[in-house]
């Protein structure tokens, strides 16, 4: 999980803190070594390179499929697990370009949520295509560390981070707000001064901080749309948005950039609090 | 056309208690506001604010000094700001000279001090101050100081900040010129800072018509038997005097700071002094005595002209409540002058609310005497402070003195509105010279400190 994880753990108890510590540690590896797309010894390896043949998967994995076929559905197919794929031609490195439409056009051919077969626990997908869950895994990981820690210990003053994903299990002990700064792309120090304050809830932040390309002046974020193949036009450079689950936070503020100019409105559709920085 | 966007948060969050295998924290339809709050702006308190301070210092029967200063900082753009700072002090009433001190009045000769008069240095004759006449140990001076000083902070990258500074004092008989650089690197996620820093001052001593040979006569020796004066002393040659003089002071500085907590940090420094050049005082002097009569002669003082300044500094802050703050500083202090010092320096701070605070001080400083250290020069073979052969240095400033000293204060700080902050400060400090150098000295400070925020 890149990024550095942290509890902050509002009690002057040591032994509770070791326990909360051992628990997102060990959840938090667990995760990762199971959905993680970067291993090859697990069973997202095993149904990325099946070529066709369905694949059986556990109960937890099937459940996070559910939950990603369900977002793709209620997104109108711009949340897809399957959009990996994209970045063998889009890079996001110092001087990297922008693809060509025929590259383009030929990956889309393998990306797309609506091709895949799965029928709760079997999953078949089609030959050179992929699922990852790099887009709602950590979110999973912070939420469901919280969850553990909650339901093993009982103590709730708590707040998880595992690399600005955020949620926090209930207010500071005298019930007072985390305060939780946000750094502004643009203004490295204004991060001291814009203050989220978090009772109980999450909050994450999607953006292209350091992943874009600059091409004859136009900004391409790092979100590609999975429809187009391309990343939304004129999307903001940055979303935050506070939610009662880092999952729901992170989808809504993805989704967010992927409207592109109506990331406002869509937003303000949810009723959530949220900060766009463009 | 901009299409009315859809609610897909209740289907996401149903989707999302699933996967969870729990209920939402909060649903939908309650107010968003009960999770949390993105302000809609961000909090601009990296504000421009110009800040005055007025300070008032008074040594019983000694010095008073006037000192107002104010500083304007500026944010010209997130990666630099830039402080403009302005100091203008007076300085007036007498000051030690180095002359020897008794308790008895009768003990010191009623002699006339002739001097040429320095700018800024006033010195009234005896018929003028009966006072003075008999308090030769002290010298009446008025001195007005201008000094302006402009720094300019630079974010490099997020965690490496320079700041540059320059500064001028402007005094009629002493003048100085000061350049900066510091620096500071964070590391391990901003818990850890490494300050480095170097500073340049090139002082100009002007003092009157220039700098007085150093043990050169500044009274005559009044036709007065050999015996009185030590034998190196040449009665017949007036002291010379020089052009301005000079002097370069170098520092460095390496340190670390620590956040240990997020209620306790450490700091510890080192700094490295260089000084050359004229480093004595033109305007302190040192007696001549004879013992049955007294003041026979009184010479001006003379120091090395280089000195190497060691200092090592610890400070902790710790909060071990929340409106509770103590601050606690050591310092040992070294040079080749033989000047050991130690500061202990506490402050302990409690904020009433978030616009009243109060703060108690309390300091102790002890310090060593320089080597070239003496009250004075003794005519008479045997005493301690006989010099058979004329001494190489030598000074009775008792700021080189043996000395212990304490001070208490107390400030209190009150918030009024958003944007203005009032302070004012109080403190009492007592400084003992062993020896009998001087008599206690007792110390008044009264400080207002006004800030706006722009």
């Amino acid at each position: 999980m890149a990024g550095p994880c942290e509890l902050i753990i509002d009690s002057p108890d040591k032994s509770l803190a070791q326990t909360c510590y051992e628990i997102a540690k060990t959840e938090a590896k667990r995760i990762e070594h199971k959905f993680s797309r970067y291993r090859t010894d697990n069973l997202i390896y095993e149904i990325n390179h099946a070529e066709g043949k369905p694949i059986l998967v556990d109960e937890e994995t099937a459940q996070l499929i559910d939950y990603a076929n369900e977002c793709f559905s209620i997104s109108n197919g711009l949340f897809d697990i399957s959009s990996g794929v994209f970045r063998t031609i889009w890079q996001f490195k110092p001087n990297s370009k922008i693809p060509s439409q025929e590259k383009i056009s030929d990956t889309l051919q393998h990306v797309g949520w609506q091709n895949i077969h799965w029928e709760n626990p079997t999953i078949t997908l089609p030959s050179k295509m992929e699922i990852d869950f790099g887009g709602i895994g950590k979110e999973y990981a912070v939420d469901r560390t919280a969850l553990l820690i909650a339901s093993r210990t009982g103590f709730k003053n708590i707040l998880v981070n595992f690399g600005g994903d955020i949620v926090a299990l209930g207010p500071r002990k005298n019930n007072s707000p985390w305060e939780i700064g946000l750094q502004n792309p643009e203004d490295k120090k204004a991060f001291k001064h814009t203050k989220i304050q978090l009772h109980t809830g999450a909050v994450t932040t999607s953006g292209d901080l350091h992943k874009f390309i600059k091409q004859n002046g136009k900004r391409y974020g790092h979100i590609i749309n999975p429809k187009t193949g391309w990343p939304s036009i004129n999307a903001p450079r940055q979303v935050t948005v506070i939610g009662s689950t880092c999952i729901e936070a992170g989808i809504l503020s993805t989704l967010a950039i992927l409207h592109g100019e109506g990331a406002q409105s869509f937003l303000k559709a949810q009723e959530v609090q949220f900060r766009i920085i463009r | 056309m901009q299409l009315k966007q859809k609610s897909i948060r209740a289907k996401l969050a149903a989707a999302t208690s699933t996967l969870l295998l729990t209920t939402p924290l909060q649903s939908n339809a309650e107010n968003p506001e009960t999770l949390g709050k993105i302000p809609a702006e961000p909090s601009t308190l990296k504000e421009d604010d110009v800040s005055f301070s007025g300070l008032y210092y008074s040594e019983q029967d000694r010095v008073e000094v006037f000192k107002a200063q104010t500083k304007y900082t500026k944010t010209l753009n997130d990666d630099n700001i830039v402080r403009v700072g302005l100091i203008l002090d007076t300085m007036s009433g007498a000051s030690p000279n180095g002359r020897i001190y008794s308790e008895s009045e009768n003990d010191v000769t009623k002699d006339t001090v002739s001097i040429t008069t320095a700018s800024g240095f006033e010195f009234d004759t005896v018929n003028d101050s009966e006072d003075l006449s008999r308090k030769t140990w002290l010298t009446e001076f008025e001195d007005f100081r201008t000094a302006a000083s402009l720094e300019w902070e630079h974010e490099v990258t997020s965690n490496f900040t320079s700041i540059l500074g320059g500064g001028i004092s402007y005094e009629d008989d002493y003048e100085s010129y000061t350049a900066s650089i510091n620096t500071a690197f964070e590391f391990n996620r901003k818990l850890t800072t490494l300050n480095l820093g170097a500073a340049i001052a090139n002082d100009t001593v002007k003092a009157g018509g220039g700098i007085p040979e150093g043990l050169g006569r500044l009274t005559s020796c009044e036709q007065r038997p050999a015996s009185y004066f030590p034998l190196w002393l040449d009665c017949d040659k007036d002291p010379d005097v020089h052009k301005p003089a000079e002097k370069i002071v170098t520092d460095y500085l390496v340190g670390v700071t620590q956040v240990w907590n997020r209620r306790t940090l450490f700091q510890v420094n080192y700094a490295l002094g260089v000084e050359s050049g004229y480093l004595t005082d033109p305007y302190k002097q040192i007696s001549v005595t004879k013992a049955g009569f007294g003041e026979s002669a009184v010479l001006y003082e003379k120091r090395p002209d280089t000195r190497t300044t060691n200092s090592l500094f610890f400070k902790f802050v710790h909060v071990p409540v929340d409106n509770i703050s103590l601050n606690g500083s050591y310092r040992y202090f070294w040079d080749d002058w033989e000047v050991n010092s130690h500061t202990l320096d506490g402050k302990l701070r409690y904020n009433f609310n978030n616009n009243i605070y109060i703060q108690g001080h309390g300091r102790l400083y002890t310090q060593s005497a320089a080597f070239f250290f003496d009250k004075q020069i003794s005519a008479d073979f045997g005493h301690v402070s006989y010099y058979a052969e004329k001494p190489k240095y030598i000074s009775a400033d008792s700021r080189l003195s043996k000395l212990i000293g304490a001070t208490a204060g107390v400030k209190i700080g009150v918030k009024i509105g958003e944007r203005f902050d009032i302070a004012v400060r109080a403190e009492h400090l007592q400084q003992h010279y062993y020896n009998g150098v001087l008599p206690r000295m007792k110390v008044w400070i009264a400080q207002l400190i006004l800030k706006l925020t722009l």
